[in-house]
């Protein structure tokens, strides 16, 4: 069924460009590894507005890393207001040291040995719950950059004026050349409602 | 008759070659050699063919026709932005260049847009510095038919506009031909269709400098650019320390020399002959846009009366 499809460009006069935007569209979402990320897409092109429509949903459910998830945490020796990070993988200890530099202060942490960071706070008993759900790494954050980065390599060159919404469900673009008009907005929030209803329905 | 010729084969002997080649009164343009290849792109009488084809025989290597040799060709594509290059734009110049062009790609400062296109008037002139313009558009066929002719004002030049959607050849006011299949894609050209299609660039482009050479035989030039190259080269020591490719690129009218214009115009312009003539006699010394480059205008027959 059409409606199954994942990318359907829709140019009115331009079958031809139509078909060659998809691609374009299918190399860009590739290029930036965001072919998972991304569930459908909806384009609108009339160029003789000129106007540029894009609607897409996202796959929502990207986890971020917490800290519990690489390292094991501990309260230090009797006597010593003292939370223990252990950690199991190594990959994420820069960002790790960041986030506690800047929650701790440099002074306080120390990270003498490969896989165990130390932090002195006072509230220890507390922060080792509150450290645990720390989140490290926030993939969906990086992947909004680079939904915005495709969305630029995506719309015409030309298209500077632009009104978009984003949110962790879908992106939806509207640009031109001139000023956005009302009647653009509206089409693509009726874009996005037939997507967003398609997807309830199959669920 | 010189016919343009590219030589590709090993490094091996091709002296040979180009004694040949210089012995039959031939010239050799442009000589590449990477590790134990060559190529050469070189101008052979057209009567003593067979004799280099004899000599490429014996040196195992390939001879083919170049015919867009000797000619300066200008990619234009609306912007630098990763939505007009590479893929698209660095393929058509290569392919150009496999058939002996010298191409240069250029990119319009406000090309964008299908209404606030425009072109300024430096890029016109640095523009019509060539041969021929190949211009690149993009997917839409109001884009291409209404919009974007508005970059070809000023352009005196031949122009051939490639884009995606279907149009008649002759569907895009002001440009001489129009190629379909070639719109905005951010892959590499690779498969069949496109490969086709960008043939059919390179062979619009060969009639249309086949046409060019046509007319300018009608009107004989007083000595033939190929000639100059090689004075130049032997008059003028400085070429030899140029390091851009191509320190002499020909045009059909003329050349292009790589040396800065106000240290060597003229130099240039008293490069002299056997038969008692100076170059600037000849020929018109200009400027270039490019660089401060110095550009060479062989003036025709009718105007000088004699031909060298």
């Amino acid at each position: 069924m059409e409606d199954d499809e994942k990318i359907i460009v829709e140019a009115p006069g331009e079958e031809v460009g139509a078909e060659v935007y998809m691609r374009v569209i299918s190399d860009v979402l590739s290029d930036l590894a965001l072919g998972r990320v991304i569930e459908k897409v909806r384009v609108y092109v009339d160029v003789t507005e000129p106007v540029f429509i894009f609607v897409a949903l996202r796959h929502i459910g990207i986890a971020s890393v917490h800290l519990k998830d690489f390292a094991d945490l501990e309260i230090g020796d009797y006597g010593k207001h003292q939370v223990l990070i252990k950690l199991n993988k190594e990959a994420y200890i820069p960002q790790l040291l960041e986030k506690l530099w800047e929650r701790y202060g440099r002074g306080n942490i120390t990270h003498e040995e490969r896989t165990l960071i130390v932090v002195e706070t006072p509230d220890y008993m507390d922060e080792v719950d509150i450290l645990s759900e720390m989140i490290i790494d926030e993939k969906a954050g990086e992947i909004s950059d680079r939904i915005v980065d495709a969305m630029l390599r995506i719309i015409p060159e030309g298209f500077r004026v632009r009104y978009h919404q984003m949110t962790k469900q879908y992106i939806l673009f509207v640009a031109s050349e001139d000023a956005i008009k009302q009647e653009w907005k509206d089409r693509a929030q009726t874009m996005l409602g037939t997507l967003l209803g398609g997807v309830s329905s199959n669920a | 008759m010189l016919e343009p010729m590219m030589y590709e084969g090993g490094v091996y002997k091709h002296n040979l070659l180009v004694e040949l080649v210089e012995d039959l009164g031939g010239y050799i343009l442009q000589k590449n050699i990477m590790q134990t290849e060559i190529v050469m792109i070189m101008l052979v009488p057209m009567k003593d063919i067979h004799l280099v084809e004899d000599m490429t025989k014996k040196l195992l290597g390939e001879l083919t026709r170049a015919p867009l040799s000797g000619a300066e060709i200008a990619v234009v594509a609306p912007t630098l932005a990763y939505h007009h290059l590479p893929h698209l734009d660095c393929d058509i110049a290569e392919f150009l260049r496999r058939k002996g062009a010298k191409t240069n790609m250029i990119g319009l400062s406000r090309g964008v847009g299908s209404r606030i296109c425009q072109i300024n008037a430096y890029e016109r002139d640095l523009i019509n510095e060539h041969d021929i313009a190949v211009y690149i558009f993009g997917n839409f066929k109001h884009c291409i038919t209404e919009s974007k002719p508005r970059l070809f004002e000023g352009i005196e030049i031949p122009i051939v506009v490639t884009g995606a959607p279907d149009i008649a050849p002759d569907g895009v006011k002001n440009a001489e031909v129009y190629v379909s299949m070639l719109g905005r894609v951010a892959h590499r050209m690779r498969k069949g269709d496109e490969m086709h299609a960008m043939d059919r660039v390179v062979a619009e482009v060969g009639k249309i400098l086949d046409t060019l050479r046509e007319d300018i035989g009608k009107d004989q030039q007083s000595v033939m650019p190929p000639r100059v190259k090689k004075e130049i080269e032997d008059q003028v020591p400085e070429i030899k320390k140029v390091l851009s490719p191509l320190p002499i690129t020909l045009r059909l009218k003329g050349l292009k020399v790589k040396l800065d214009y106000d240290e060597f115009r003229e130099k240039i312009g008293e490069v002299s002959f056997v038969e008692g003539l100076k170059l600037k006699d000849i020929a018109d010394i200009r400027r270039s846009n490019m660089k401060n480059f110095i550009l060479v205008d062989i003036k025709p027959k009718s105007e000088t009366g004699y031909v060298i």
